[in-house]
């Protein structure tokens, strides 16, 4: 897990709140179902059956007058574990969008097939649909709340709308005002809230059902750093204590470098990598999870390298080796070796170490002599670390 | 001015207030959810019939583009089948009525196409039937704009109230042609114009602040 240091309330909020939010949900927990928001196992057990799967599932947009038919995606392949937090990341127009979307049947696939807790969403019309999609929950980039209606009235709707008689409505919704710590803006409306206090109302609304399944469409991307911080520390709860599985869509790296535990990159429609967390950031593979990775990882050469760069050796050349370093690995000094055993000057020209789910990670680019690339190059494979020849300048 | 003309100015006043609050309330009967199907039954929507709205939307523009003075009287035969007779003040109801509800369905629907898609999105994502969502979304969320629209819609109202005057309508307008102009009393025609204008402010006054305080989107400290 990343950085937990991160408080749970936003801004000046009081220590107070987050403990009375705590009690909240201890006093949910004793309450019986409905009221009850930890339905699911609260720890996750990668094990059991996913709790969603997309099984080769496809979505195409027919042609209109204004625009050509659109693949929006193709053979989609993917597992969310029960109780995990699952990122989709992918620029706009990648579909990320369209696929969250089958999960609570907004759309329906042109192909394959996505199940949701073990039931077909696509196969269900009218009120079994309604209710399947009762049991997921879903927030939004700008919120979607209802102007007409408070902080109370639109964490009602949900449980209105499933037909609960008031009194019950009433406990559950002020339960939720305390989870999401906003039991004292009950009766704001939006209009008076700011962003991060209507993100809450969103999350406060998405749970009033009990959801096994979040869904999280950008809904940290209308905000700003610390705000967006503070909800994906309440995300997190919301996972850790109730058991609530997330699958989250962002174009935003660091939404999942800070609560993800897997994660699927998606590129034009189709999944083109998918791993736990630290992988991703260890060892991504395709262009695209690269060019996202490199904004954390960030360590692009510096200009007056990159600029010239040559594909092959020189003689009395330098070449140019990107380490990663992982694990263990990150405790061995690897390029005090390589000075050492080969006898060669080994310079650092960039780097960074960082923590990604809860694990050391670091990343040098270091310049060596050409000669001794294919010798340091196999030291560094002794002693398990990444390396990687980026090019060389002469 | 004497006093029975006073007495005909305040039956007047009634008389058109009497027409158009019938009028606008059976036109809001039926223009609300003609309006509100308007706005939700094309294709890929809520209760989507693509062929139906294309078919109500031209009846609707059809009653709409009639100058009404031509729509008094071309549904005479209609109006005396309704009311019997197609003289006074009822009798001009028919006819008010029949222009208020398409121009209420046009106005509710361009109200109800303003509220954010994502709203009725995040309804349907909870599992709420077309109906909640027009009740608990749609309504709620453009209520502010409808009654807006409803302030206009009278307004006009009031205006057509005077033209069925020119076929015995009874009313301000009646009065005004009757009296005012054809009888030479300009005081009368002045004292109408001067009623007529305090009813649309009145109105319009009432409809901006009611508006205004169930507009929820503006920030109140």
């Amino acid at each position: 897990m990343p950085d937990r240091s991160i408080s749970l309330a936003e801004g000046p909020i009081p220590d107070s709140l987050t403990s009375r939010a705590e009690i909240a949900i201890k006093n949910i927990d004793l309450l019986e179902d409905p009221g009850s928001l930890a339905e699911t196992a609260p720890q996750p057990d990668m094990a059991v059956a996913p709790i969603i799967r997309f099984a080769g599932v496809s979505k195409r947009f027919a042609a209109r007058r204004s625009s050509d038919a659109v693949v929006a995606l193709d053979g989609i392949d993917l597992d969310v574990p029960r109780s995990s937090i699952l990122g989709i990341i992918g620029r706009s127009g990648a579909g990320k969008s369209t696929l969250i979307r089958l999960v609570n049947g907004l759309e329906r696939p042109s192909g394959g097939r996505v199940i949701v807790d073990g039931v077909e969403i696509a196969a269900l019309k009218g009120r079994a649909l309604r209710q399947a999609q009762r049991a997921t929950g879903m927030i939004f980039q700008h919120f979607n709340l209802l102007s007409s209606r408070t902080a109370y009235g639109n964490i009602t709707l949900p449980l209105e709308i499933a037909g609960w008689d008031r009194a019950r409505i009433n406990a559950r919704a002020e339960l939720l005002l305390d989870l999401v710590g906003l039991a004292d803006k009950r009766n704001r409306y939006p209009a008076e809230l700011s962003g991060g206090q209507k993100q809450r109302v969103g999350i406060a609304r998405a749970l009033a059902t009990s959801p096994k399944v979040l869904l999280s469409d950008e809904a940290t991307s209308a905000l700003d750093p610390e705000t967006t911080q503070s909800i994906l520390a309440l995300l997190t709860r919301v996972n850790v204590e109730l058991g609530v599985t997330i699958l989250l869509i962002t174009h935003e790296i660091h939404v999942i470098k800070e609560i993800c535990h897997r994660v699927a990159v998606l590129d034009a429609g189709q999944i083109v990598e998918q791993a736990e967390i630290f992988d991703l950031f260890a060892r991504p593979s395709h262009p695209t999870t690269r060019s996202f990775v490199q904004t954390i990882t960030g360590v692009a050469l510096p200009e007056e390298f990159a600029g010239r760069l040559l594909p092959g050796p020189k003689p009395g050349g330098t070449a140019l080796l990107r380490l990663t370093y992982t694990g263990e690995a990150a405790e061995q000094p690897a390029i005090s070796r390589l000075g050492r055993d080969l006898d060669i000057d080994a310079n650092i020209i960039t780097g960074q170490i960082q923590r990604i789910a809860g694990r050391p990670l670091s990343v040098f680019i270091v310049a060596v002599p050409a000669r001794a690339e294919a010798a340091a190059l196999q030291l560094l494979a002794k002693l398990g670390t990444e390396a990687e020849v980026m090019g060389y300048v002469a | 001015m004497s006093p029975e003309i006073l007495n005909l100015i305040v039956s007047a006043t009634v008389d058109t207030l009497r027409m158009v609050a019938i009028a606008t309330t059976l036109g809001t009967v039926g223009g609300l959810p003609l309006g509100v199907f308007l706005a939700t039954s094309r294709r890929g929507e809520l209760l989507a019939s693509p062929r139906l709205n294309a078919a109500l939307s031209l009846l609707v523009n059809a009653t709409r583009s009639t100058p009404f003075i031509i729509l008094v009287v071309a549904i005479i035969p209609f109006t005396r089948l309704v009311v019997g007779t197609s003289i006074g003040t009822y009798a001009a109801i028919v006819p008010l009525t029949v222009a208020a509800l398409p121009f209420i369905a046009r106005l509710v629907e361009a109200s109800v196409r303003e509220v954010d898609p994502g709203l009725v999105e995040a309804a349907r994502g909870m599992g709420a039937t077309p109906l909640q969502i027009i009740r608990k979304v749609l309504l709620a969320e453009a209520l502010p704009s409808i009654v807006l629209s409803l302030t206009l819609a009278v307004v006009s109202l009031i205006g057509f109230s005077a033209m069925v005057g020119t076929v015995g309508g009874g009313g301000l307008g009646d009065l005004g042609i009757r009296f005012g102009y054809q009888r030479f009393m300009p005081d009368v025609m002045a004292a109408v114009v001067v009623v007529l204008i305090l009813l649309v402010q009145a109105i319009q006054s009432f409809g901006d602040r009611l508006a205004r305080r169930l507009n929820r989107r503006l920030r109140r400290d």
